[in-house]
């Protein structure tokens, strides 16, 4: 079959058919051409009527390229017509085009060209899918238009974010509207964007920044607030998961807070990170945010090495990050991070936007922590007000009460209203005189602390209450503002005290009362003893040769009486003279006092031929006059008590104890029964008859007294037969006594 | 018993400054068994001491005492007070002072007064003992009248 010669207006007319709507195959089969030349005229065809006319003349061979057999009249209104539009369509500074019914595009103006940054030749016949073959879900948005728009022809507009030439994201909205062919069919659609990247992006943080504003308002803590702003900006920006960073000990960091979208992935993924601390010297991307206080952005985690996690974000599908500083001034608080499922070109204006919010979030951490620190030091007040018995109180810069707490009534029943607004000096104090008024006023004009202040003010019930106050002055960037401070309630101290000091006059003035007593006793009672005794012998003296043997054994009776008597009556008055003359007490040679006593029995000693033996002993804190009583008394009892066929021995030792020395008088003596131990240190106890063993029982007793006065404990270990150990503690001198 | 005593000698003027009467009977008693050839001046009280050593009232002829006898215990004005004049008065200072106490508790409570008594004596209740005494007076006196510028 001959090839049949095609003019353009034939050609235009085949396209046309195309146009309209119906099939390639349907038009090749018909008019017997191949599909590839139908494709090369529609190319070429659109081709001409998206490009602005070259010629506003029709050509010399007569009618339109486009519209062949038009006649010229009509051509030239039509064609002017045209013009106007398409020139004007080229004009438009927003893009337009225009779609064929097949969802091919036919042509652009030059704004579209500049939009996207595509040479328009190279997308006419182009679908959305092959437009936006990178971006799916936009294609799918705008097919979906323009179906709707095939079934319902007429206008439609819509917004809808798509990436441009650069990468980045611009929001658009998208008008577009049906035309009819020749036939009055709908032949294609022309549509116009219009950028509002600007309006979008302004109601965008807008609306991050108010959803955040929200909850930090809501928020008591950073941690708590977190999770939240953390899904406001992925979820209105479009990002997968974030997550919060802070410094933590040592120039380290620490993750703090995760949010996700709930891909159980990313969230394996955050759960990680959560558990991470990053220790200093770790490179990072979240260091270098800490490190500069500047955002920072990743475009493909995958090939950035200073991403320590990068490898394990792009296995959980994540391939761009950015992070954002948290800051308060200059002062870098933490970084916020972000991860996205696809490639993100850096976007100046979400890491801006990113900074502002960092701002925000600093402050307001800044804040809790402020409160925070509030909360606790009121905290860490009311337990101490609370739990103490003190109250809380303070003063204005010219000394007038302006607070007090509410311990003050509880403690002294005092309602503290009427003192607010005065001075302390301005209500009396029955303890006070003028004098030691003028002193605190001075005290305190001078801004000084001041301590144990007492003031007895009269109660409600009109007993005295005991005060002690104690203050210091405040000052408020060097201005002197007044005192503060707290008061006790010291009425049962006081009182307490009264009664040990009145406890202790009496105590005094009995132990003076009874020395006095001693001391009448000893000496009004002997004068008529001397006068017993004196007399009696007097008359034996002078008339003895007169009277009878009995007579004078009788008197001899009376004169022994008198002599005991008094040897009773000195030995009482020694034995109170132990506590109440005896000798501050400081460090003294024990065995000074042990060769005292040995000097003073001397005589003793020589007659009983005793064998003394001893340890060495120690210096104690002492009354070396009562030791060497002490020594004398056990030692001279140890010659009383001896045996009489056995030589006697004694034994003086001294054995370290802890905190104290234990010494011991040991003989070989006739020893006492267990039921005496504790009577023999009785005052007048005796164990023998006087005929057996002179005495009066008054040694142990003063041994006891010397022992207890020195803070000591004196025992008898003995069996009867078998000798006597007499033990007795004192303490050791204390170090830094001297 | 009672020894032979020397009257060739000036008497020594002994002032006993005591209230108790059988106590005062009893020096009287031990000195008659001494040696010394003695005057004994017996007052009752401490004010009455002091009249006596100032040569007041009805004692205005009495002599200056060898030595005193002074007892503690005595009415109006007691023995320490007696014997701070004594010792603060530049013509009854150098006069030998014997403070007769009752007991030796009583003795270390002086002692603690520093009131410079030349001796301390303590009544014994036995005769025996106080009749040593006495003489130890005795002996005290004729040690001190040895001394030149004794008075």
């Amino acid at each position: 079959m001959p090839l049949r010669q095609w003019d353009p207006a034939s050609k235009a007319k085949v396209v046309l058919e195309g146009l309209k709507g119906r099939s390639e195959t349907a038009i090749c089969k018909r008019h017997r051409i191949k599909p590839a030349e139908y494709r090369r005229w529609r190319k070429q065809f659109l081709a001409n009527i998206a490009r602005p006319l070259e010629s506003p003349r029709p050509s010399r061979s007569g009618g339109s390229r486009l519209l062949p057999g038009m006649s010229t009249k009509v051509w030239e209104e039509s064609a002017k017509a045209l013009r106007v539009a398409q020139e004007l369509i080229e004009a438009l500074p927003i893009p337009v085009f225009f779609k064929a019914r097949d969802g091919k595009h036919l042509g652009a103006n030059r704004a579209w060209e500049t939009y996207f940054g595509v040479n328009r030749n190279t997308f006419i016949g182009k679908t959305v899918e092959q437009l936006f073959a990178h971006a799916p879900e936009v294609a799918a948005r705008h097919r979906a238009a323009d179906e709707d728009l095939w079934r319902n022809p007429g206008t439609r507009s819509y917004e809808l974010a798509v990436p441009v030439h650069d990468g980045s994201l611009r929001h658009t909205l998208n008008y577009k509207a049906t035309f009819a062919g020749a036939d009055g069919k709908i032949a294609g659609l022309i549509g116009a964007i219009v950028d509002i990247t600007e309006r979008k992006r302004a109601e965008q943080r807008q609306a991050i920044e108010h959803r955040i504003t929200r909850i930090l308002s809501e928020s008591e803590s950073a941690s708590a607030a977190m999770p939240g702003v953390l899904a406001a900006i992925c979820e209105t920006l479009g990002w997968a998961c974030g997550a919060r960073w802070s410094p933590a000990n040592a120039g380290g960091f620490r993750c703090e807070e995760t949010w996700s979208a709930g891909d159980s992935v990313v969230a394996a993924f955050l759960a990680a990170s959560r558990g991470t601390t990053y220790q200093p010297g770790q490179a990072g991307f979240i260091r270098r945010v800490l490190g500069t206080g500047e955002p920072v952005w990743i475009v493909d985690i995958a090939a950035e090495e200073s991403f320590l996690r990068g490898k394990q974000a792009a296995k959980a599908g994540l391939r761009s990050a950015f992070a954002l500083p948290i800051r308060l001034g200059d002062q870098v608080l933490g970084a916020l991070e972000f991860f996205h499922r696809d490639s993100q070109q850096p976007d100046q204006w979400l890491l801006e936007t990113g900074v502002a919010i960092g701002l925000q979030i600093g402050h307001f951490m800044a804040r809790t922590q402020a409160e925070r620190e509030l909360r606790q030091s009121e905290a860490r007040f009311r337990s101490l007000t609370g739990l103490s018995s003190d109250w809380y109180w303070e003063q204005d810069e010219e000394f007038r009460l302006t607070f007090m707490s509410s311990r003050f009534v509880e403690r002294t029943g005092i309602d503290p209203a009427p003192y607010i607004g005065r001075r302390r000096w301005d209500e009396p104090a029955l303890n006070l005189t003028e004098s030691d008024w003028t002193r605190h006023k001075a005290q305190l004009e001078r801004h000084e602390p001041f301590f144990d202040f007492e003031m007895e003010r009269e109660g409600p019930d009109g007993n005295s209450v005991w005060l002690s106050v104690s203050g210091e002055p405040v000052f408020e960037d060097r201005k002197f503002r007044g005192y503060r401070g707290v008061g006790t309630d010291i009425t049962d101290r006081k009182r307490a005290q009264a009664v040990l000091r009145a406890a202790y006059e009496e105590l005094a003035r009995s132990n003076a009362e009874l020395q006095q007593f001693a001391y009448v006793a000893s000496h009004d009672l002997q004068e008529p003893l001397r006068m017993i005794g004196s007399y009696t012998q007097l008359l034996e003296r002078r008339y003895g040769d007169k009277l009878d043997s009995d007579a004078r054994e009788f008197m001899g009776f009376i004169v022994d009486g008198a002599t005991r008597m008094k040897q009773l009556i000195e030995d009482l008055l020694a034995y109170s003279r132990v506590g109440t003359r005896g000798k501050e007490l400081r460090p003294v040679s024990v065995q000074a006092a042990l060769d005292r006593a040995l000097v003073n029995l001397r005589s003793g000693l020589e007659s009983s031929g005793v064998d003394i033996t001893q340890d060495a002993l120690p210096e104690v804190n002492g009354d070396d006059t009562q030791l060497t009583q002490l020594f004398q008394n056990l030692i001279g009892n140890a010659i009383k008590f001896r045996k009489k066929d056995e030589p006697l021995r004694v034994h003086v030792g001294a054995e370290d104890a802890g905190d104290e020395w234990r010494f011991s008088v040991s003989d070989n003596g006739i020893g006492i029964e267990r039921q005496y131990f504790e009577r023999i240190f009785m005052v007048f106890q005796r164990l023998h008859t006087r005929d057996e063993y002179p005495g009066t029982g008054i040694g142990l007793a003063i041994c006891k007294k010397v022992v207890d006065r020195h803070r000591g404990r004196i025992w008898v270990e003995s069996a009867h037969g078998k000798g006597s150990t007499f033990i007795f503690t004192l303490p050791k001198i204390q170090k830094g006594q001297t | 018993m009672i020894a032979e005593i020397d009257k060739t000698a000036p008497p020594v003027e002994i002032l006993l400054v005591e209230d108790n009467l059988g106590d005062a009977r009893l020096t009287r008693e031990a000195l008659k068994e001494g040696k010394v050839y003695n005057n004994l001046h017996w007052v009752k009280d401490g004010v009455e001491a002091l009249d006596f050593l100032h040569k007041r009232g009805k004692y205005k002829d009495a002599p200056k005492p060898d030595i005193i006898l002074l007892d503690l215990n005595l009415p109006k004005k007691d023995g320490r007070e007696v014997l701070q004049e004594i010792k603060a008065d530049t013509r009854l200072m150098r006069i030998p002072v014997v403070v007769l106490t009752t007991s030796k508790a009583e003795e270390d409570v002086l002692r603690t007064y520093q009131l410079h008594a030349n001796c301390y004596v303590t009544k014994p209740v036995d005769l025996e003992q106080f009749i040593k005494v006495v003489k130890s007076i005795d002996n005290f006196w004729l040690t001190v009248v040895t001394l030149p510028n004794g008075k």
